[in-house]
């Protein structure tokens, strides 16, 4: 199989093409660490046991009295370790 | 020799960043009141922030050190370092003093300096530079991204 060839280094590439190619390639990869990090992030806050708590709980502002939306100034109980 | 060099500040730089991640990781609830101490996100984006720099320093780190798209994560590394150091400076002027929580419980076990102050605008301002040179520089060595290069042109 033919592998397309894309230089490393703006210095290696002999025309304006091949650096336009090559910083495309770098916002790519660098988009792809992005995602990658985030997708690793959320599956392990999702499966350890000391997983924070993303999204607001719209439950406990109504118990509490407090308007959807409306944040708690009491500390965070139960931030950590909350079984999901 | 700019091979050497590029791998010393890859090792360095990944190396230090890895241990950065792992240490808010391991506390991410520590990571977020230190977030909050900033005053500057609302609380669902602190509570994003919190789960996801932490592991992003950590695959851009391990990245730098295996030499796998190095470059792209210098360059990421040194963009965090700027939006790091524009938080710094915004604490400051709004005379909040607190911890910059860079390091997370490796602070606490190794007394590193954490607060966020001149010094740490200082530290991060010479993280960029050499991130930047590894952006810059053409060759490293030990280089999983060379490897793997020389193994495709190889077989062809």
């Amino acid at each position: 199989m033919r592998s397309i060839r894309v230089c490393f280094c703006w210095r290696q590439c002999p025309t304006g093409r091949g650096r336009k190619n090559n910083m495309k390639k770098t916002i790519q990869e660098m988009i792809a660490l992005l995602v990658l990090s985030a997708v690793l992030a959320l599956l392990y806050n999702a499966l350890s046991p000391t997983s924070l708590r993303i999204l607001p709980r719209q439950k406990a502002d109504i118990h509490s009295g407090t308007a959807p939306g409306e944040t708690q100034q009491a500390p965070d109980a139960g931030e950590q370790g909350t079984p999901q | 020799m700019t091979a050497a060099l590029s791998f010393l500040f890859r090792a360095l730089m990944g190396g230090i960043f890895l241990l950065a991640g792992l240490s808010k990781i391991a506390d991410p609830a520590r990571f977020l009141l230190t977030l909050r101490g900033f005053r500057i996100f609302p609380d669902i984006m602190e509570r994003f922030l919190a789960v996801y720099v932490p592991w992003l320093e950590l695959l851009l780190g391990l990245s730098l050190v295996l030499g796998l798209l190095y470059r792209a994560s210098a360059l990421l590394l040194s963009l965090l370092n700027v939006l790091f150091i524009a938080a710094i400076l915004s604490v400051m002027a709004r005379g909040i003093e607190i911890d910059c929580g860079c390091f997370g419980l490796l602070a606490d076990a190794l007394k590193l300096p954490d607060a966020a102050d001149w010094r740490a605008v200082i530290r991060n301002s010479v993280f960029i530079g050499l991130l930047l040179a590894v952006y810059r520089m053409n060759n490293t060595m030990l280089s999983l991204e060379a490897y793997l290069r020389r193994a495709d042109a190889k077989k062809d």
